[in-house]
């Protein structure tokens, strides 16, 4: 049965309210009076139809799931994001963000559902373990699966530089947004938005990238709660040293942190015994004359490090720590050469990045994406040009540029004109 | 004066009020005696060229077009499924006319995802050439006029079927 104008009216509330917005701020957003709000809410009053699209983009819903015989706004991951974290949902800036992201996420599994992408896609791994009952367990849980996870990928000991296009393969949305300077990142989940990660674009490169690994970690863990946001002060967090501790593993193996530091002749000198058997009864002994200098690391070598992994100068330092390579000590004096490291990452940077370039084609790898599936959506005669038009130009794609795109597909005879149509 | 029973109210999209309005044409909209146009919120919005902007302003101040306000709870159902697959300005053409029994206005007859939708609803149709052919019928264009109109469209790549409006009145 259709709902009817006070049902519209009362489900519009709801949605409101799960998103904390206040009538003043709907009737600022609609450019209408706060009593035309409450009029319809209400039911006396409908909303039209420009109000409408205006409220679902800038709210995040679907336009149709408000029609629909049974409502249930609580199945939406930013309802449950803004429900678990009050405290996102009242700072509209970040909120408007997430409801933006989301509808273009929607937008991109309906196109992958026209264009039967959807088909044989198969999700990420998801690890069932246990809530860490401490910080012990939690980094132990996420040290792990960073390991079982670089081994189910094939990734060797090597750099990850390419992270956000191997989650991306694996059917994640991944997106990169400007977003306030205590979030890193946040994961967002439901059946409508698919799986999907978005990094604040304000941080580095390398901190980009270890968001990436972070928010991954949620994915493969979290994704019962349909949304989590990383903030800085929610570090203590089980889930967030879990998520900092896989990041961490995963972008930097230990096995190819050594093999690293062997490179660049920095190695521990073990061992410095070897026995072989030679089934004579007897072994051979080999020895090697032991190291009497010390490992020696300097700023330059964790420079080098941290950028042959693509993460942070302090992200090195702590793992070499937490491998005991380095003591407390050395930890903190090498920490206080951080400009020196600064200044040598930017020669390596300038000279030799392998990273730059992918980061920039990155930004905009998600619209690239949504892009082609449109195109392809329109070529099967699924989505009207007008919409093709619609999300192209969402991607920053102008009518020119669409219109020579268009050129290549041949969905009609450009031979023929129009005809001449009158109603009988 | 046109038998007010006889009057068919049309919902036009955005391709054919941008034709009209790129050959300064749009008082035409208030000339064909047995149609009366509207124009839907999302399809004004989709007219983003300044110049275009004022022109169809104008024919909305003069009355030759009506502002179309979405507000019926069927309506704007029909349209949340629509935009999943249509432009803004083509779903609200297409909610209107199934629940009133509208005809649409539009040139993009052959988008196959909008033609098949028309075709499914068995809703009517009128395109720009449609329009002009009506007004010569009725005495409100001369053929040579239409002839330059089609000629000054087809060289913003909007192509006709036929040579000359001559062989169809």
């Amino acid at each position: 049965m259709p709902i009817d104008l006070k049902e519209l009216g009362s489900r519009l509330r709801r949605i409101r309210e799960s998103r904390s917005y206040t009538q003043e701020e709907i009737a600022e957003l609609l450019g209408i009076p706060r009593s035309s709000v409450v009029q319809i809410e209400s039911g006396n009053r409908s909303v039209d139809s420009l109000e409408l699209m205006k409220l679902s983009q800038e709210l995040g819903f679907e336009p149709k799931d408000l029609f629909a015989e049974e409502f249930a706004e609580q199945k939406d991951s930013v309802t449950a994001l803004f429900r678990a974290e009050p405290k996102v949902a009242t700072d509209k800036k970040l909120s408007q963000a997430i409801a933006r992201w989301s509808s273009l996420c929607r937008q991109f599994t309906h196109l992958e559902k026209l264009v039967g992408a959807d088909r044989g896609l198969v999700p990420p791994v998801r690890y069932d373990l246990p809530q860490p009952r401490n910080k012990w367990e939690a980094i132990h849980q996420g040290t792990a699966v960073a390991d079982q996870e670089r081994n189910r990928l094939k990734l060797g000991t090597g750099p990850v530089p390419e992270l956000p296009e191997i989650v991306e393969s694996q059917g994640v949305r991944v997106g990169l947004l400007p977003l306030e300077d205590s979030i890193s990142g946040l994961f967002l989940t439901d059946e409508n938005i698919g799986l999907t990660i978005l990094v604040n674009s304000r941080h580095s490169e390398q901190r980009q990238l270890f968001s990436y690994a972070h928010e991954y970690c949620h994915l493969l863990f979290d994704r019962q709660k349909k949304g989590i946001v990383s903030r800085l002060e929610n570090r203590e967090d089980q889930t967030e040293v879990r998520a900092n501790s896989f990041a961490a593993a995963f972008l930097m193996p230990e096995s190819g942190v050594r093999e690293f530091l062997s490179g660049v002749g920095k190695s521990q000198d073990v061992p410095t015994l070897q026995e072989v058997y030679d089934e004579e009864g007897d072994a051979v002994r080999a020895q090697r004359r032991g190291s009497s200098q010390p490992l020696g690391l300097q700023f330059y070598d964790i420079a080098h490090l941290a950028f042959y992994f693509g993460v942070s100068y302090e992200a090195a330092l702590w793992r070499l720590k937490s491998f005991q390579i380095i003591s407390e000590e050395e930890r903190e004096s090498l920490a206080q050469k951080q400009t020196a490291a600064g200044a040598f990452r930017k020669v390596l940077g300038d000279r030799f990045s392998r990273h730059r370039d992918r980061f920039s084609k990155h930004e905009s790898t998600f619209q690239h994406k949504l892009l082609s599936m449109a195109l392809e959506a329109f070529r099967l005669g699924e989505i009207s040009k007008a919409k093709l038009k619609e999300i192209a130009s969402g991607a920053d794609v102008s009518n020119g540029e669409l219109n020579a795109l268009l050129g290549g597909i041949e969905v009609e005879s450009p031979s023929v004109g129009e005809e001449v149509r009158i109603p009988n | 004066m046109a038998d007010q029973s006889n009057v068919l109210d049309v919902c036009t999209d955005t391709c054919v009020l941008i034709n009209l309005a790129h050959v300064s044409r749009l008082d035409l909209l208030g000339q064909v005696e047995d149609l009366v146009f509207h124009a839907p919120q999302e399809v004004l919005e989709e007219v983003s060229e300044p110049v275009q902007m004022r022109k169809v302003e104008q024919a909305i101040e003069s009355g030759v077009l009506h502002r179309l306000r979405i507000v019926a709870v069927e309506e704007l159902e029909s349209m949340a499924e629509y935009v999943e697959q249509f432009g803004k300005g083509e779903s609200a053409c297409l909610a209107v006319a199934i629940h009133r029994r509208w005809v649409v206005a539009t040139d993009e007859t052959k988008d196959r995802r909008l033609s098949r939708e028309i075709a499914s609803k068995a809703i009517k149709l009128i395109n720009t050439p449609g329009i002009l052919l009506k007004a010569i019928r009725q005495g409100r264009l001369s053929v040579q006029a239409a002839d330059l109109i089609k000629a000054e469209l087809e060289v913003n790549r909007f192509k006709m079927s036929f040579g000359s409006f001559q062989e169809l009145v």
